[in-house]
């Protein structure tokens, strides 16, 4: 039996990280010249991107700053973690792709990058270095010592503040701008989405919820021909075509990157089963997908 | 060197396993109801969505800036 593609192939990305940017930044109207002045809170509840609430234009808190905020005032940050918890149960690192206002600018960037080079595979658990170093480091120093001196989302903080308080001393505008040059120099020649692979502790937190997200990407084996173009263009780094590994469950971001440029539509983004596999999810891993041609007539049409 | 090997190996391997589905539907709704509790239990404890002591612009003060 023909069954349907499971999901969608996400070509309203873009769209949606503009909006999602644009509303992160919602306290851009305190700062309106004269005349109508809203009143935009500044509100200690968390987003799931980095968004620094040192910047004037925020109006939502970064969760990595306020969890730091828990662990200086010796509190359990059970706020922090449900949120995590429940934004990784339901869109997991989707987050990193479609909300993160980090995440746009990243995409801008990349899309000047050449990658050259490829760094070893252990090199994605420093995230969850830095996301453990995150809380021991707050706990010992008693400030929020990540983002003063590592975080690459202090950039989005740091800058607008500057432009309009005028307090920041030259010395961590300057600091920070430097730690910005070097995440860009490494992305230069990493390519894809260097920060969220390597370094955000926030992606690490989100990765562990994210393992049971309730989107994933589909798989459609029957059409493939196995072009490798979908772990080319992957922003990640990984085969999107092993959906079920753990390391794909951690790691990718439901950009959907790798379904537009699928060739043969093999790959899409949409609702994991939510309560059993079922039959039909079995079924599935056997049997052809919707219209499936055989490969051979695929590969025939494409080069066509 | 053998240990760092191994090690290596053992995280490639968890990595690269599949994750079966019928695990992952059971620990899912076990966990989102976990979240959910978690955030009762924080808004109990204080008013977490709107702290305004740590919501002003001293907030980037007290980052040292």
């Amino acid at each position: 039996m023909a069954l349907p593609i499971k999901g969608i192939t996400p070509f309203f990305r873009l769209p949606v990280q503009v909006v999602s940017f644009a509303t992160h930044r919602l306290g851009i109207f305190r700062k309106l010249p004269d005349g109508w002045h809203a009143e935009i809170p500044r509100t200690s509840a968390v987003t799931c991107g980095l968004n620094c609430q040192a910047c004037e234009l925020a109006w939502l808190g970064c969760p990595t700053g306020m969890l730091q905020q828990y662990v200086i005032d010796k509190r359990f940050p059970f706020y922090i973690i449900g949120i995590m918890l429940l934004v990784g149960v339901t869109i997991g690192r989707a987050a990193c792709g479609w909300i993160c206002p980090m995440g746009l600018i990243l995409d801008v960037i990349n899309k000047g990058c050449k990658p050259k080079y490829t760094p070893p595979e252990w090199m994605r658990y420093i995230k969850y270095v830095y996301l453990g170093g995150l809380v021991v480091m707050a706990f010992a120093t008693s400030l929020i010592f990540f983002c003063r001196y590592l975080c690459f989302g202090a950039v989005l903080g740091i800058i607008p503040y500057w432009l309009t308080w005028q307090t920041v001393s030259y010395t961590w505008l300057f600091y920070h701008l430097g730690a910005f040059a070097f995440y860009l120099t490494f992305s230069f020649y990493v390519g894809g989405r260097a920060w969220c692979r390597y370094f955000c502790p926030l992606g690490a937190l989100l990765s562990l919820g994210g393992v049971f997200s309730m989107i994933r990407l589909h798989y459609n084996w029957v059409w493939c021909t196995h072009c490798d173009i979908c772990k080319k263009v992957c922003p990640m780094g990984i085969d999107p075509t092993k959906t079920t590994t753990l390391k794909n469950r951690l790691e990718c971001i439901k950009c959907g990157r790798c379904a537009k440029k699928c060739p043969n539509k093999c790959l899409s983004v949409g609702p994991a089963p939510l309560f059993t596999p079922g039959k039909d999810e079995k079924v599935t891993k056997r049997v052809p997908v919707g219209d499936a041609r055989p490969v051979g007539e695929v590969q025939a049409s494409n080069h066509k | 060197m053998n240990i760092r090997n191994g090690l290596s190996k053992l995280a490639a391997r968890l990595r690269g396993a599949p994750v079966p589905d019928d695990i992952i539907i059971r620990l899912r709704w076990f966990l989102l109801f976990m979240a959910i509790l978690a955030i009762y239990i924080g808004l109990q404890m204080g008013d977490d969505w709107y702290v305004k002591d740590s919501a002003t612009y001293d907030w980037a003060r007290g980052l040292g800036y």
